[in-house]
Order: structure tokens, then C-alpha cells, then sequence
């Protein structure tokens, strides 16, 4: 295999972390706004956490690895190509999004691990904390941006 | 890049064969989380509710998934390497690795189903609730050596 195999390896790898990690996190969230008991909430908010992780790490080294590749791609693209150029402007832009919705998830599973060590019952402010319209939004924004770099990895409009 | 080297006319088959990879390693990311979860965060209280959404991940986005990526490979590998035309070793070694992590899933499938109910009786813990949680990390190494081997092509 030559350094261009290896660069899409880690590339294609790196995206997998990316997008599957946003995957398991949004499945966690959603089951976490289905439960009642703030244990309940706490535990499965908190499996997100090493997903965070992943995510990052993921979203960095695709990034990383993507502009690698355009130095020695073998079919002449380049960093300055228009679709590459969206890509990238996609990326920083579902990343200013992703972070401030962790923020408050975070807010979430620490009010949540609050009450479940206080007689862990149901709670109204839990659950609209857990399903904050404001993070729901930007989460799902920044999922779509991510899936439209994928669109744009795959057909590479404008490309030769 | 990931279509680096494909004609534009099989990128919708390229497309729907990567959103059900990500589907498949997302699925098989939360049946290991909840699994070693119940098996080891000290709360077994919380294991039924872990072992049920384990299963359901498994039954609804894992065996669907492998479903999906076997067809639209499949369909992938006809167009790349049509009738008669020898198929490179690192397709026959994904498409190997992939079937046999497809009959893991199922089987899995019935011994988490097992475990489930065990665990609703309150036995978190046995050979059974072992298996069901180190298999999925073994299925998740296969699905990375069918990655490298399809995006390196060795």
C-alpha cells in the first residue's frame, strides 16, 4: 500500500469516529429524553461522554488526513477546489454548532446525576433540560452539515 | 476522497453503501457500550434497561445494516468487476470477514436475548451476560479490517 492508501485508511477511519460517533450520541440522547428517573437519564448521558472523545479525535484527524490527501492525490485534486473548500467551511461551521449543544447536555447529566443521588424522582425541569429545544436544533443542524460534507466527499460536485 | 477513484454514476451505490457502514459501526458502538455498561458499572439495577436497548441496537440498526451494506456491495462490486472479470483478494476477504460478522450478529442476537432475561431476574452476571458483552468489540475489530481493506485496497 502506498502513503495515499494509508492517508484514506486513516482519512476513512477518522471519518467513521466523525460520523458514527455522532450517531451513538444522538441514539444515547434520544433514549435519555425517553426515560423518567434522573438515574436513568444520568447513565445513558453519561455513555455520551467517551463519544465526545471519539468525535473529537475523529473530526480532527478527517480534517487532518483530508488535507494530507489533497497534497498527493493521484487524480489532481485540490485544497483550492471548490467542493473541498465547502468541506472544510462545513466542518468549522458544524463544530461551532456541536459545541455549544454539549455544553448544555453536559448542564443536563450533571443536573440529572444531582437529583438521582436526591431520591431520583421524575422531574419536569430534568426532562425539558434533557430535551433543550436549543440543543436539539443546533445538534441537528450540525448532524446535516455533516452528512453534506459526506454528500460532497462522495460526489465531489465541480470536480473533473 | 472516498470516491477518489469511482465513476460519478455508481455515487448514489457508494453513498448508500457508506451511510449503512456508519450505521452498522454506530449500531454495534452502543450494543458494546450498553453491554459492558451492564456488565460493569456497578449498577445492576440499571442492567435490564442496558441489555434491552443493547438488543434493540442490535436487532434494529446492526443486522439491517449488514443487510444493506452486503446488497449494496453486492451491487458496488458487479459494477466494478463485472462477469468474468477476477475479483481482487481484498474484496473476497472483506466480503468473508462481513458474512461471517453478519451470522456473529444473529447469534448474538439470541444470546443477548438470553441475557436479557436473565438479567430481568436479576442474574446480571454469567457466562452468558460475558459473551453478550465481549463479542461486539470483536465484531467492531472485524468491521475496522474490512474498512482498512476496502479504502486501502492491499
Amino acid at each position: 500500500m502506498s502513503t495515499y492508501d494509508w492517508l484514506l485508511v486513516f482519512h476513512l477511519l477518522a471519518a467513521f469516529c466523525l460520523v458514527s460517533g455522532s450517531v451513538v450520541a444522538g441514539i444515547l440522547h434520544w433514549l435519555a429524553m425517553r426515560r423518567d428517573r434522573p438515574s436513568e437519564i444520568a447513565l445513558l448521558l453519561g455513555l455520551v461522554r467517551p463519544m465526545v472523545v471519539v468525535i473529537g479525535v475523529g473530526s480532527l484527524a478527517a480534517l487532518g488526513f483530508g488535507i494530507w490527501l489533497t497534497q498527493d492525490d493521484p487524480d489532481g485534486i485540490s485544497l483550492t477546489d471548490g467542493w473541498v473548500i465547502a468541506a472544510i467551511v462545513l466542518w468549522f461551521a458544524a463544530g461551532a454548532l456541536a459545541g455549544p449543544a454539549g455544553k448544555r447536555l453536559r448542564h443536563a447529566r450533571e443536573l440529572a446525576e444531582r437529583m438521582a443521588a436526591d431520591g431520583d424522582g421524575p422531574s419536569e425541569a430534568l426532562h425539558d433540560a434533557v430535551a433543550d429545544r436549543t440543543a436539539l436544533v443546533l445538534n441537528y443542524v450540525s448532524f446535516a452539515m455533516v452528512i453534506a460534507i459526506l454528500v460532497l466527499m462522495v460526489f465531489k460536485p465541480g470536480a473533473g | 476522497m472516498l470516491a477518489a477513484i469511482r465513476p460519478t454514476d455508481w455515487n448514489w451505490l457508494l453513498f448508500g453503501h457508506l451511510l449503512a457502514a456508519f450505521a452498522l459501526v454506530a449500531g454495534v458502538i452502543v450494543v458494546i457500550l450498553t453491554s459492558a455498561a451492564a456488565m460493569w458499572s456497578g449498577r445492576p439495577q440499571h442492567a435490564p434497561l442496558l441489555r434491552t436497548i443493547g438488543f434493540r441496537a442490535n436487532l434494529v440498526v446492526v443486522i439491517p445494516a449488514f443487510v444493506a451494506i452486503h446488497i449494496l456491495g453486492g451491487l458496488l462490486a458487479d459494477r466494478e468487476f463485472p462477469g468474468g472479470t477476477k475479483e481482487p483478494s481484498w474484496l473476497g476477504a472483506s466480503f468473508a470477514i462481513t458474512t461471517i460478522a453478519t451470522v456473529v450478529a444473529v447469534v448474538l442476537a439470541l444470546l443477548q436475548y438470553w441475557t436479557l432475561r436473565r438479567a430481568r431476574t436479576g442474574s446480571v452476571r454469567g457466562w452468558q451476560a460475558l459473551t453478550a458483552t465481549c463479542v461486539p468489540p470483536v465484531v467492531l475489530a472485524a468491521l475496522v479490517a474490512v474498512i482498512v481493506l476496502m479504502a486501502g485496497k492491499p
